[in-house]
């Protein structure tokens, strides 16, 4: 083949913009705001991604509309015009400038656009098109540039059993649910969370980050340098782990964490019992549906999402929730750097796209967590009789309205209850 | 009532990107593949808006599996060949390509980076088919900057013409149909071909895309080519200019009508294809058939319309949205306009273009958005481009691209009759496609 290079076909891989992911981490900023200095076509499509999870985002993200004249003469007008806008409309405390592909070529000096236009606040300007990257190197490049100008309070007094959940996002399915449920899960260990940046957090929150005791890495494609970063610059120590799915997985997760912390066991006691509770509920109702329809038992299975999400669930099921015979994990944004557990064969999402076009087509029959990306590929090449449950983003045929998180305990009995679900009414189908 | 709108820009230049324009106009060509000299995040986008429209098509029941897609490939532009030029790696994408997916022919489209860097696609195109001996075509947009959307498609298809189609004899009563609007088993192909079908002809070819090489080599000997495309949009505008040259290779006419919108419009459009034909007298028959299905339906909609008090809520620009075929369906079922409100998002000149526009079509007083609150209130049914947050009315969504023939009208007779038989007090969104 030509060249070292490979180049895939974009049709059978998941990503977006770096526009998109750097607008996600400040979208999950309640008050901040976010400059879009692109065309149109780029801050549609952002926008249109964040706004699920996001409804409001409308109100603060914003474009400027540079026209073609803009690339000889720069942004310089649009922008001031915009910023003068924003700034008249609302306050927000901390605001980011992102420049698309075209408009960081020009090289127009953002930073000194934004101290002309006297914002009330501080600004963030990075370049953030496709040229950086996809969703992930847009985050982690907006959560750098974040910290990089706001400095958080200084580490004089560490609170004990305090964390910060870092690379969590409003830009991954069904994320809010799951921040939730961690939230839940950590407090009655006996936690408290500081903030969580770019999911929830407010400026004045993150301000407060360096008292924190750890920073516990959740999405460590998302988090895991701003981790380093932040111990390099704070001294905040920091724990990476997968996420937790299923009873044990959670059980798992939380004493590792405690072990770090130096918790006692006592402080498991509660969730524990909750645990307990929920195996016996479990055990019960999944024993008398395993009567009847048999056990929930798969030749090959396919899991597809980004790295910490596909590798966290692909344990939980393979251990605790199903038979899934040979599983192939696909990681949307590529090979992560961290430990691989047994059990599974990895795919580079971003790259093999010949392997995970035939993986989809040899599906037949088997069980698929992914998006409605794979699924459409499923129904494009008629592959029969696969079940299917979105975990990750895209998703066009499904809607969650209401709380039913994929992580931790209460994300047990939910997945638990999905895959169950889809199998009997697959089992049902009118033929 | 608070007019608190979603989506709500105003559009001071172009919203959207020449490249998907390009993959559509051959992303269902049998052979070929698409790159896009661009970096890899804009093959992303490209690709989710294929996603929708494969949900789109699934959830009306009118999806076809195992249909050809074409790859996407990109690039794959990064910082550093914006100093260096993307020239070299764009080679080595095409020379991998071909080797790897053995295209019939490749399609390049360029984006906004490699037009701002300045890299020459088309020597590189050439270089690369000299080299492996198949067609490499490039178009001359880059990303946002040289046109939207339909100049993408546009020039993907002329390219297309330029390239495979030769003069050949004429196949007597068939057509090729100009435009994708849901590919081959669209609703839209399917009313257009059920109204030709009348005339006796027969459509054998879609253009530019869902089409072979066989079937674009067959495109000039067709009888008549019909471009689809709404209104006075940029997409009917550019499908009539594709038409048009068509026209000018290859001798086959086009109709260069008003696209069937509106019953006058669809009218109009059938006496047309009768003229173009000399089939006059039949195109009045079709007339009184189309003039039957729409009356019929048009009277079982009525006793749930004819009462209700409607507020055309308008947003978009004259050259997206058309209102003429909306006052028309309206006064179709006797349904009451209570007054037009003009949204604040449109600018002074799109506010002035759009109010003469309505004036032509009816008497029924214009609003501002400061204004209009009071109407609002008053009405049943607001009919609208954009919706409102506030949902405690019912909004009946206005398509962007306009119903096509009798078909579509009566979709959104259906629609429109099943959001006034809502309970009361329930309001909500309808979206009308």
């Amino acid at each position: 083949m030509a060249g070292k290079e490979q180049w895939d076909n974009v049709y059978t891989q998941v990503n977006t913009c770096a526009l998109t992911g750097a607008a996600a981490f400040f979208a999950g900023i309640p008050d901040a705001a976010i400059v879009a200095n692109g065309p149109l076509w780029c801050y549609f499509y952002a926008r249109k991604y964040l706004e699920k999870s996001s409804p409001s985002i409308g109100q603060r993200f914003f474009c400027t509309q540079p026209d073609n004249n803009a690339v000889v003469y720069g942004t310089e007008e649009c922008l001031l015009e915009l910023l003068q806008s924003v700034g008249q409309s609302s306050s927000p405390s901390v605001l980011l400038i992102e420049n698309s592909c075209a408009v960081s070529l020009i090289g127009d000096d953002i930073a000194g656009i934004a101290a002309e236009a006297n914002m009330p606040c501080p600004v963030v300007c990075i370049d953030s098109g496709g040229l950086i990257g996809g969703f992930w190197e847009g985050y982690r490049a907006a959560a750098k540039a974040y910290f990089d100008i706001m400095p958080l309070n200084p580490r004089r007094m560490v609170k004990p059993r305090t964390v910060n959940l870092l690379g969590c996002t409003v830009g991954y399915y069904n994320a809010g649910s799951d921040l939730k449920e961690l939230k839940r899960m950590l407090t009655l260990a006996g936690y408290e969370i500081l903030a969580v940046p770019g999911a929830g957090s407010s400026t004045t929150e993150i301000a407060t980050m360096a008292q924190a005791e750890v920073n516990l890495v959740i999405h460590e494609e998302l988090g895991g340098n701003l981790a380093q970063y932040l111990q390099q610059q704070y001294g905040i120590p920091y724990l990476a782990l997968l996420p937790p799915y299923g009873i044990e997985g959670s059980l798992h997760w939380l004493k590792t964490l405690g072990q770090t912390m130096w918790m006692d066991e006592q402080s498991l006691q509660g969730i524990q019992g909750e645990a307990n509770t929920l195996s016996k509920k479990l055990r019960t109702n999944i024993r008398d549906i395993e009567r009847l329809w048999g056990d929930l038992q798969f030749e090959r299975t396919l899991v597809a999402a980004p790295s910490s999400v596909a590798l966290g669930l692909s344990q939980a099921l393979r251990l605790e929730w199903a038979d899934t015979g040979s599983l192939t994990v696909v990681l949307h944004d590529g090979i992560p750097s961290c430990s691989i557990p047994d059990g599974m064969d990895i795919v580079d999402g971003q790259k093999d796209s010949m392997q995970i076009e035939g993986l989809l087509t040899n599906l037949a029959a088997g069980l698929l967590l992914g998006s409605s990306h794979e699924k459409a590929i499923l129904q494009q090449r008629a592959v029969p009789n696969v079940i299917c449950q979105n975990i990750a983003l895209p998703v066009c045929d499904e809607v969650i309205l209401s709380d039913r998180p994929f992580m931790g305990l209460r994300g047990a009995c939910h997945m638990n209850e999905r895959l169950w679900n889809r199998y009997i009414s697959f089992c049902q189908r009118w033929r | 009532m608070a007019m608190n709108k979603r989506y709500m820009v105003t559009m001071k230049g172009s919203c959207s990107c020449s490249m998907p324009g390009v993959w559509c106009a051959v992303a269902h060509n049998e052979g070929a593949v698409v790159i896009f000299h661009s970096p890899k995040a804009c093959g992303h986008v490209s690709r989710d808006m294929e996603l929708g429209s494969h949900y789109h098509s699934i959830a009306r029941q009118r999806f076809i599996s195992k249909q050809y897609t074409a790859p996407l490939i990109t690039s794959n532009l990064q910082e550093e060949h914006s100093i260096f030029g993307g020239t070299d790696q764009l080679k080595q994408c095409i020379d991998y390509v071909v080797e790897r997916y053995r295209p019939t022919y490749i399609m390049l489209a360029n984006s906004c980076v490699a037009g701002v860097i300045g890299d020459d696609t088309q020597a590189i195109a050439k270089e690369a088919e000299e080299e492996w001996n198949i067609p490499v075509m490039t178009v001359p947009c880059s990303g946002f900057l040289d046109g939207e959307y339909y100049a993408g498609f546009y020039y993907g298809a002329k390219v297309l013409i330029d390239r495979f189609m030769k003069k050949q004899g004429r196949l007597a009563n068939t057509v090729t149909l100009l435009g994708t609007h849901g590919g081959p088993n669209g609703t839209d192909a399917q009313e257009i071909q059920q109204l030709l079908e009348s005339f006796g002809l027969q459509v054998h070819c879609h253009f530019p895309g869902y089409a072979s090489l066989e079937d674009i080599c067959r495109v000039p000997t067709s009888e008549l080519c019909i471009p689809l495309g709404g209104g006075r949009s940029k997409s009917s505008y550019s499908m009539r200019q594709l038409a048009s040259d068509i026209q000018v290779k290859f001798g086959v006419p086009f109709l260069d009508h008003e696209y069937p919108v509106g019953w006058r419009g669809i009218q109009s459009w059938i006496r047309e294809i009768g003229k173009s034909l000399g089939q006059e007298r039949e195109a009045e028959l079709v007339v009184i058939e189309q003039s039957a299905r729409l009356q019929q339906q048009a009277a079982r909609c009525r006793a749930d319309l004819q009462a209700i008090k409607v507020v055309v809520c308008i947003g978009r620009p004259l050259l997206h949205f058309q209102p003429e075929w909306v006052m028309e369906l309206l006064d179709l079922v006797g349904a009451s306009i209570e007054g037009i409100v003009l949204f604040s998002g449109l600018t002074e000149e799109q506010k002035e273009a759009m109010e003469q526009e309505l004036k032509k079509h009816t008497v029924v007083p214009i609003f501002e958005e400061g204004t209009g609150e009071t109407i609002l209130e008053a009405a049943d049914i607001l009919m609208t481009t954009h919706e409102l947050e506030d949902e405690s009315k019912r909004q009946f969504l206005l398509p962007v691209l306009p119903p096509l023939g009798v078909g579509g009208l009566i979709q959104q007779l259906n629609k429109l009759a099943r959001l006034a038989r809502r309970s009361e007090g329930k309001g909500g969104v309808l979206y009308g496609w």
